[in-house]
């Protein structure tokens, strides 16, 4: 029993240790040390983690930076006490990526309170930061849009739509309202919206697909809000045998989404977000705050649409996402 | 009166000749956990600067505020052998209703009572169908989760922003040193909590319950309505968790508190509670849990660890605290 907690004590104590080996980096005495903030609503998938590595590996090439980097692991409440953490850590900046998050009130009023800039990055808030850096989703939807309306053509067709879920995401949603903004202006286009989540992912999308494809008999086009949904939509509908019969479109621009726009598949476009250039112009954006420039608000950065003509220069096989 | 109260001490207690061996055994861990604990508060405040700053501590006990009522709840339903997996589903509905009720202009105390009496029905619904029909608590439990999210997305699809602003500051203000409203709201519901489950009859009897049903239902004890009054005691401490989390995060989102459950069980079980019923578990033992907890992100946060390396630890406390109090057969 005593050898039981002996050795509780000594993992605790040895894991405390290791921790204070990696916290004691000391900064040049002389260079002024800048502490920055980097939190993230979750570190689930690799488009976030890309985004939290691209702020790191902005602040590496500077030896007296030092990112502080937090996984709200997808709980807003996490989210807030990490800010919170952070703050008592008394960071110079704050950049925060807010996942599908609406809103983070008190988190902002703290950091104003601190006296500390907040940099949006991905994710933009109705308010309360110093600057954004990110997609616009209505405008990656509204591409989409155009491209099935061009694709359609005047005789229009049958748009199956699967979205992400949940209800309040609404980086899912702007992506859809962007799409139908274009789309519904062509009457000709019939919209089906599947009444299941695909929950972004591949596994789910093939379901929400496998019974699109059973309650309609005959379909034109699928949308999806983003990449893996449609993957294994693009499955579903190859399962059934009916390829030939429609085509894809999604948003993300994942390396195996790129691929199937390349090999000419049915697959027929995407739009792209790219989290490490996200991440970067969000750390320096951040550190041109802290040098003293004013910012402008909102900076949208171009998520361009992949098509055939140009999927190949985006393609990167040794790509994370 | 007191010799019911001590027939049912006895039942909720570990039975046989090892006894007292037993308690022995179990104190000396608990002892070594409260020497862990103590070393690692040392170790971080002599490694961190920060760490003791008014801010820090402030934060901190802010920040154990959600998972310390959920888990005193889920505590009482351990006691009675039974699990509540509804909490986290329990905090989104209540944080939502009452950020509705408040934009529907309705006082701030009514607004609370009606988004606290959702909690509660939502426990007596599941205390109802364990009891009355003899169903596992993990399954009916489980059932409930989905349920409550479903009619949370059902009243509002979209995260509520409570306008009222005396609504996000009445509960974060400071009252006293770091202390704020809510953090003594958390420590009232312990104190109420260690006089409930040590000192009342409704409280013995739900501990026994856990030790030895059939034993407490032979004494005469109602166990059906004191299995509903343990999950009806679930549901209140989510629903008030939530309240507070809305308040304090100035939003509350449908998909608000998923996962919550695991964290709450996680702090009774390093408080030392059993699943599944007999003996272990008190209410300061889950204090200690939901510190431990806090303290292992706080720290980790404060020392720049990527966060799987807290997943990492949080699961190792785990299996130690398991671990160690596991008796010997």
């Amino acid at each position: 029993m005593n050898r039981k907690s002996l050795a509780i004590l000594v993992v605790i104590a040895t894991f405390l240790a290791a921790c204070g080996t990696t916290s004691t980096v000391a900064p040049n005495a002389q260079a002024k040390s800048i502490k920055i903030g980097m939190s993230s609503y979750t570190l689930c998938c690799s488009y976030f983690i890309g985004m939290d590595k691209a702020v790191k590996d902005g602040a590496s090439a500077y030896s007296n930076i030092t990112v502080y980097s937090t996984d709200g692991g997808g709980d807003a409440a996490k989210l807030n006490s990490d800010i919170e953490d952070l703050i008592a850590k008394k960071v110079d900046g704050m950049i925060i990526s807010g996942g599908p998050l609406e809103q983070l009130p008190s988190a902002l009023d703290d950091l104003k309170k601190a006296g500390i800039p907040v940099v949006l990055v991905d994710r933009q808030w109705s308010g309360g930061y110093t600057s954004y850096v990110g997609p616009d989703n209505f405008i990656i939807g509204q591409q989409d849009g155009q491209f099935i309306v061009n694709k359609l053509g005047s005789k229009g067709g049958i748009l199956a739509v699967i979205k992400g879920g949940p209800a309040d995401n609404s980086i899912g949603l702007n992506r859809t309202k962007g799409m139908l903004d274009i789309v519904g202006k062509v009457t000709a286009i019939k919209v089906v919206t599947a009444p299941d989540f695909g929950n972004w992912s591949t596994d789910d999308g093939l379901k929400v697909m496998e019974n699109l494809l059973a309650a309609n008999p005959h379909i034109d086009a699928v949308f999806c809000e983003n990449d893996s949904m449609c993957l294994g939509a693009q499955r579903a509908i190859a399962d059934a045998g009916r390829t030939a019969e429609m085509f894809l479109c999604a948003v993300d621009g994942q390396k195996e989404a790129l691929q199937q726009i390349m090999n000419g598949s049915n697959y027929g476009c995407t739009g792209r977000n790219d989290s490490d250039q996200i991440g970067h112009q969000g750390f320096y954006r951040l550190m041109s705050i802290l040098a003293g420039g004013t910012p402008p608000l909102n900076t949208i950065l171009p998520s361009p649409l992949i098509t055939i003509e140009n999927a190949v220069k985006y393609y990167d096989p040794n790509s994370l996402f | 009166m007191t010799n019911l109260m001590d027939r049912l001490r006895a039942m909720g207690e570990i039975p046989l000749v090892k006894m007292s061996a037993e308690r022995i055994r179990r104190q000396w861990v608990d002892y070594s956990f409260l020497g862990a604990f103590f070393l690692l508060i040392l170790v971080a405040a002599s490694m961190s600067d920060v760490f003791f700053s008014g801010q820090n501590i402030s934060n901190l006990l802010r920040q154990i505020v959600t998972n310390g009522l959920i888990s005193l709840g889920m505590l009482v339903v351990i006691l009675t052998g039974g699990i509540d997996l509804s909490v986290g589903s329990v905090v989104a509905f209540s944080a939502i209703v009452v950020s509705g009720m408040i934009n529907k202009h309705l006082p701030l105390p009514i607004a609370i009572v009606i988004a606290l009496s959702v909690g509660v029905l939502a426990g007596a619904f599941n205390g109802f169908m364990i009891s009355r029909f003899k169903l596992q608590p993990f399954i009916v439990t489980l059932a409930t989760v989905g349920t409550i999210r479903g009619l949370v997305y059902v009243y509002s699809e979209t995260p509520i922003t409570p306008l009222d602003q005396s609504f996000r500051t009445i509960f974060s203000t400071a009252i006293f040193g770091p202390f704020t409203l809510s953090i003594l709201i958390m420590l009232a519901a312990f104190l109420v909590a260690l006089f409930f489950i040590n000192r009342t009859t409704a409280g013995r009897a739900i501990v026994a319950i856990g030790g030895n049903e059939e034993a407490v239902r032979l004494a005469g004890i109602n166990v059906r309505r004191h299995i509903i009054l343990a999950y009806i005691i679930s549901g209140l401490c989510a629903a008030l968790a939530g309240v507070l989390l809305a308040s304090r995060l100035g939003i509350a989102q449908p998909s608000l508190g998923a996962g919550f459950e695991l964290d709450a069980i996680a702090a009774c079980v390093i408080g030392g509670a059993t699943l599944g019923g007999g003996g272990g578990g008190g209410v300061l033992g889950t204090f200690g849990g939901v510190l431990t907890l806090g303290l292992i992100n706080n720290l980790l946060n404060l020392f720049n660890v990527q966060s799987y390396y807290q997943q990492i630890l949080k699961g190792v406390i785990i299996l130690f605290a398991v671990l160690a109090r596991r008796s010997n057969r």
